[in-house]
């Protein structure tokens, strides 16, 4: 917990240096490409129970290596119906787990209390990150009712999804991969960056710049 | 000019004429002087050596003996008795001699002395006026003319009058010798002999030999002709008593002045000359009037006019002046033409009177002065008087007395009323004008034209020439206001419509002559800017007398109401030259065009390829009076040189031709050949003959292509039904881009040659002609049989028909052929904006060429336009040499056939092509829906190229993963599934997102490579 704490402060800062119009190299390095988030499910709309459908496949079999990793899951986990999961993932909820994109379908179904708020943290990482491809992979979210058949949620039709992960890899030489999402029903799931350790420093940095900036104007208003 | 004078003309006299002194005499002066002070030269006679021959008896010769000869070029007699012709070989200085008789060389004789004979040769010299045994080289060598009888000691000797050196002559009058000399060719003194400049290399050319003798014709050198004094003068003078008149006389000489003109001793008084207005310079005119008084007594007056000029030359003529009481006028112009079609008068003698407004070549026309102010009745009449000189000019009042004749020109529709057997024309005033009558176009019907007949009239209305095919051969132009329609271009035949059009266009049209009965016109009338007058052009202001009469010199030809110009008419250029056909647009153009008989095999029996004593195949018979077109090479290349011109800037990638001769591969080989010589090998080439064969006309259709554009797809296939006047010639054509298409090539029966028979094929008098019922079989053979076979043999339902149907746009073969479902290219591009036409007749525009499309390719046709570089041109500019007094003939492509030729632009694209290499796709992961059943995902295309594509796409999914189908396929294309976006394009750098739904039941791992096309499967 004191990590989730940590992040909404900083999360905080980095919110107030946007703000401040302090828009430096720092902070757009944070915004560019998150490749971890913060996700939240808010099901007290939602009643009984149902199921949490987790998937991370690829496009085509050629698609580069992808890696979704979720962390710190909360929630009331339905473990009287227990979980299902298939192909490439490792792990169980609450624990962590680890998706990878190397079968056509590598989906973990979890069985959950509704009339609570969920929260967990994924990070995707892999080959599509530098690695050229016009082949991508899609980590995708839905959410199912007691049947294991109907979704819910206002949830895009073709998949089910109330939130999906696009991976796209490198599109070119000298470029990278990114991740971006789609949330389909905001009422039910919000999603936030998690900035990387790496950005922390960017942003540690960024903090000092903004402190130097500001002892400059005061030495120029004298 | 004649004033060509010898040096030694007594009458010579050099201050007085040095503006004309000829060019030759100019010479001989130089040349006198130079011969003076050079001292080079041989002494100066004139006597000469006028032609050196040493080929004489030379294997190939046509001569068998040398020969030379000698000329007396001065203005005196000499004796040449004594004198000799000796010769030495080019570098020689050993001389031949043959002494020349004792005759008297006149002015301008010639000698002749034969050399020796060699075994060559067929032909022998004319008789010869001495013989000698000199064996001169046929080449090259010295003959020189002396005064001795006994060798020379050199060329240059006193005794030496005159010096040749040939070919390689080591010595010779002036900077050079002769040019080299053959068994053929002597050296030949110009001007027959007379030049002379010591210039041997100047004064002689090698030539042929012609020898000349002492008997052949005198040829004075530079004596002039004194041409005599010609007179212009009435053989006679009516006048009505106590009114007095007169009468312009003239004369001129052609190399002379003519300044005195009297009346000889005894001439009666009261008859006089004006003031002479002499000519002011040699060949000009010297006219003056010959006034008689009014106080002159009846009776008949031979009066002798003396002419005089500056050379002392006479000359007379006489002028029989007659003054008697005028005759009563009998009845006024008015009666006598009456208000019906013909005169009440006719066959009886009358006497009238009016003021001339017209003088044509055999007569004039009079009109009442005043008039009779019934509209009904015409106050003009026409007086024939034939070729009798009469003196009556415009603006004359006379009274004339006459029979009243309706005269009929041939079988022309109706007559005019003349007064003819003229018996007295008196003048009686002189200088009235005549208000000319305005009249309108359209007139209310063409008959209204009648009430006008012999009157002066001026058309207020700007008028557009229709047609000027007789402007050549007869100066006569047919005008409208605005341009004719043919009425059955337009409205079906026997409509209302149809009928109305056509009396609006008799009521709208009158034919402009040029006062002049003759053929044949020179120079041409009317003609304007690029030696052409086209129909279309203007005039304004036309102002005339109306006539009726044949259009042409056929008895049996079209007649009509004509206008004879009183005031010069002034064309405008209203419908200007193009020099290439407007654009079509398309990636394939095809072109229709008649080029009006293109026969390699000409009328006088001769070939493209230099045969002679050859046919033309009609049938079974080959006779050169089978050939259609050029009567010789020259015309043929001419013909050909316009029509390459032509084809040059049509630039078709298809040409269907009509009215190439029937020979095989001849004719169309010629015209390729003549075209690659122009656009470079290989640009062209024929359609190959079908295997059934091109008929067994003189004439037949053909085809030709650029086969960097287009290749033939299948065969070529002709229809020899019985029913085709020419097998209809048919060939697919298939595109780079794998686009295919056919074109056929059509000839109708033409409407000419008319059966009279009775059957369908008569002339109905419904503006089709004759043979539309045999048409309208054509028509319905092509599409009922022998389109579907080309379509087939295609590979394509896109056809294209052209060519000369013989039939007007709304006619029954072109309404049979719209009534299955054909599109008529020109109702649908050109209609819109302008009057379709391809061909005049009878002063009225229509199209017989068509374009015509199967309902499949007129979606994909983009234009198609006429190019009227032959129909509103004069035939007198075009290829043929007879009958062209002028010449106007230019190897433009103006006037190349009588057919103007469409041109037709396809736009033949794939229905759908293969763009994958202009797009990028990115593939989403794909996302198993559990109530579906299925993997969801989207693949992205993005345009990466620089340039709009156009829609709709195809994204199909090549290779997919077995047990894998995509649900929501489009289709299947080449066994492949595909999703169809139907964007209208997508612009550089824009994407689309096109869902993708699998089901994958054993949920394997997915493949496939994606294509994107655009268009439709």
């Amino acid at each position: 917990m004191t990590h989730h704490h940590l992040f909404n402060v900083l999360r905080g800062t980095v919110l107030a240096l946007a703000m401040l119009g302090a828009v430096g190299q720092a902070a757009a390095a944070v915004d560019a490409h998150p490749n971890q988030y913060h996700v939240v499910i808010d099901t007290t709309s939602l009643a009984g129970t149902g199921w949490f459908d987790l998937q991370l496949n690829p496009g085509l079999v050629s698609a580069p290596g992808a890696i979704a990793t979720l962390s710190n899951f909360v929630g009331s986990l339905d473990n009287g119906q227990g979980a299902e999961s298939s192909g490439d993932v490792a792990g169980s909820l609450p624990g962590t787990v680890q998706f990878g994109n190397s079968t056509a379908y590598n989906d973990l179904f979890h069985a959950v209390n509704f009339g609570s708020t969920f929260s967990f943290d994924i990070a995707f990482s892999g080959a599509f990150l530098n690695t050229t491809s016009n082949i991508g992979s899609s980590f995708g979210f839905a959410i199912y009712a007691d049947d294991a058949t109907t979704t819910l949620g206002n949830a895009d039709a073709a998949s089910g999804n109330v939130l999906q992960f696009n991976l796209l890899p490198a599109a070119g030489a000298g470029q990278y991969g990114y991740v971006s999402n789609t949330v389909y029903d905001a009422g039910l799931v919000s999603v936030s960056a998690v900035p990387e350790p790496s950005e922390w420093l960017l942003m540690a940095s960024g903090i000092a710049l903004l402190g130097f900036a500001t002892r400059r104007r005061r030495a120029m208003a004298k | 000019m004649n004033n060509s004078f010898s040096i030694l003309s007594p009458r010579l006299q050099p201050a007085q004429r040095s503006l004309p002194i000829a060019k030759n005499y100019r010479l001989t002066i130089i040349a006198a002087l130079l011969a003076a002070f050079s001292g080079a030269a041989s002494a100066a006679s004139d006597v000469v050596i006028s032609q050196v021959y040493g080929g004489g008896g030379n294997s190939g010769s046509s001569y068998r003996n040398d020969f030379i000869e000698i000329f007396n070029r001065g203005g005196a007699a000499v004796n040449v008795n004594g004198w000799s012709v000796q010769y030495a070989s080019a570098s020689g200085s050993s001389w031949a001699v043959t002494t020349l008789p004792n005759v008297v060389l006149q002015p301008g004789q010639y000698l002749l002395v034969q050399e020796a004979a060699g075994v060559g040769g067929t032909t022998d010299l004319p008789t010869a006026d001495r013989v000698g045994t000199i064996a001169m080289s046929g080449s090259s060598g010295k003959v020189v003319l002396a005064n001795i009888a006994t060798a020379v000691s050199g060329p240059t000797a006193a005794a030496v009058q005159d010096l040749v050196g040939y070919g390689a002559a080591n010595v010779f009058e002036g900077t050079s010798p002769t040019t080299s000399l053959s068994g053929a060719n002597a050296a030949l003194r110009a001007a027959d002999g007379c030049s002379d400049t010591d210039q041997n290399g100047g004064d002689f050319s090698a030539s042929p030999a012609t020898p000349r003798n002492s008997a052949s014709p005198l040829h004075a050198c530079g004596v002039a002709t004194n041409t005599p004094i010609v007179v212009t003068c009435p053989a006679s003078l009516a006048l009505t008593s106590a009114a007095g008149g007169n009468t312009a006389l003239s004369a001129t000489d052609a190399d002379g002045i003519v300044n005195a003109i009297s009346l000889a001793d005894g001439t009666v008084a009261g008859i006089s000359l004006g003031s002479l207005t002499a000519a002011t310079e040699a060949g000009g005119v010297t006219s003056i009037i010959l006034n008689v008084n009014a106080s002159v007594a009846n009776g008949s007056y031979p009066v002798v006019i003396n002419f005089g000029n500056d050379q002392a030359q006479t000359a007379s003529c006489t002028v029989t002046v007659t003054i008697q009481p005028a005759a009563g006028v009998t009845n006024s112009i008015s009666a006598i033409q009456g208000s019906g079609a013909t005169s009440p008068f006719v066959g009886t003698t009358q006497t009238t009177e009016g003021v001339v407004t017209l003088v044509v070549n055999t007569g004039f026309y009079i009109q009442d002065a005043v008039g009779d102010g019934n509209p009904a009745t015409s106050d003009g009449l026409y007086v024939y008087t034939g070729s009798a000189a009469n003196t009556i000019v415009a603006g004359d009042m006379v009274r004339v007395s006459g029979t009243v004749i309706e005269f009929t020109a041939g079988n022309a529709a109706k007559p005019i009323t003349e007064l003819g057997f003229v018996t007295a024309i008196s003048t009686i005033g002189s200088g009235i004008s005549i208000t000319p009558t305005n009249l309108t176009l359209p007139l209310a019907a063409n008959d209204d034209f009648e009430r006008y007949e012999g009157m002066l009239v001026r058309f207020t209305n700007t008028l557009t020439v229709s047609q000027n095919y007789f402007l050549g051969r007869y100066g006569q132009v047919t005008l409208s206001s605005g341009r004719l329609e043919k009425a059955t271009n337009r409205y079906r035949a026997g409509s209302p419509e149809a009928i109305a059009a056509t009396a609006a266009n008799l009521a709208n049209s009158i034919v402009l002559d040029d006062g002049l009965s003759t053929q044949n016109p020179n120079p041409l009338p009317f003609i304007g800017a690029d030696n052409t007058l086209r129909a279309g052009d203007t005039v304004s202001n036309l102002t005339g007398v109306i006539d009726f009469g044949l259009s042409t010199s056929t008895a049996t030809g079209p007649s009509g109401y004509k206008l004879q110009p009183s005031i010069t008419p002034t064309f405008s250029r209203d419908n200007p030259r193009t020099s290439a056909p407007e654009a079509v647009g398309g990636n394939v153009k095809v072109a229709s065009f008649n080029v009006l008989n293109f026969f390699t095999t000409f009328t006088n029996g001769a070939t493209a390829d230099g045969q002679t004593g050859q046919g033309c195949t009609q049938g079974t018979s080959t006779r050169a009076s089978n050939c259609r077109g050029a009567n010789n090479i020259t015309e043929f290349t001419r013909q050909r040189d316009k029509i390459v011109s032509a084809m040059k800037a049509i630039d078709a990638d298809v040409l269907g031709l009509m009215e190439m001769q029937n020979n095989g591969d001849t004719a169309v080989s010629n015209l390729i050949g003549a075209l690659n010589a122009e656009l470079g090998a290989g640009t062209y080439a024929f359609v190959p003959r079908p295997a059934n064969g091109t008929g067994d006309d003189a004439i037949r259709v053909a085809m030709i292509y650029k086969p960097g554009k287009v290749s033939l797809a299948g065969g070529s296939l002709s229809d020899t039904d019985a029913i085709n006047s020419r097998p209809t010639f048919a060939q697919g054509f298939a595109l780079v881009n794998g686009e295919r298409f056919a074109v056929v090539v059509n000839h109708f029966k033409s409407k000419s040659s008319c059966p009279a028979d009775g059957s369908a094929d008569d002339d109905h008098g419904d503006g089709q002609g004759c043979w539309n019922a045999l048409r309208t079989l054509q028509a319905q053979r092509l599409t009922n049989a022998f389109i579907p076979q080309v379509q087939a043999a295609a590979g394509s339902t896109d056809v294209l028909v052209i060519g000369d149907l013989n039939a007007y746009g709304a006619e029954d073969p072109i309404q049979a052929l719209l009534g299955v479902g054909m599109v008529s290219g020109i109702e649908r591009f050109i209609r819109p904006h302008a009057t379709p036409y391809s061909f005049v007749f009878d002063g009225e525009s229509g199209y017989l060429d068509h374009a015509l499309m199967t309902a499949s390719l007129a979606q994909k046709t983009s234009g198609v336009v006429e190019w009227h570089i032959n129909a509103d041109e004069p035939s007198v500019i075009d290829y043929n040499t007879e009958f062209k007094v002028q010449d106007l003939y230019t190897a433009s492509p103006y006037r190349a056939s009588d057919h103007d030729p469409v041109i037709v632009g396809l736009n033949l694209q794939p229905a759908f092509s293969d763009v994958s290499a202009s797009f990028a796709t990115f593939s989403s992961g794909l996302i198993y829906n559990r109530r579906t059943q299925t993997f969801n995902g989207t693949i992205t295309i993005t345009n990466n190229s620089t340039s709009a594509i156009s829609g709709p796409f195809q994204v199909e999914l090549d290779n997919l993963t077995a047990g894998v189908t995509l649900t929501n396929a489009s289709g299947t294309h080449d066994g492949a599934s595909y999703v169809t976006v139907s964007s209208a394009s997508l612009a550089p750098g824009q994407s689309i997102s096109v869902p993708l739904s699998f089901q994958n039941t054993a949920k394997v791992g997915i493949s496939y490579s994606a294509k994107i096309y655009s268009g439709t499967f």
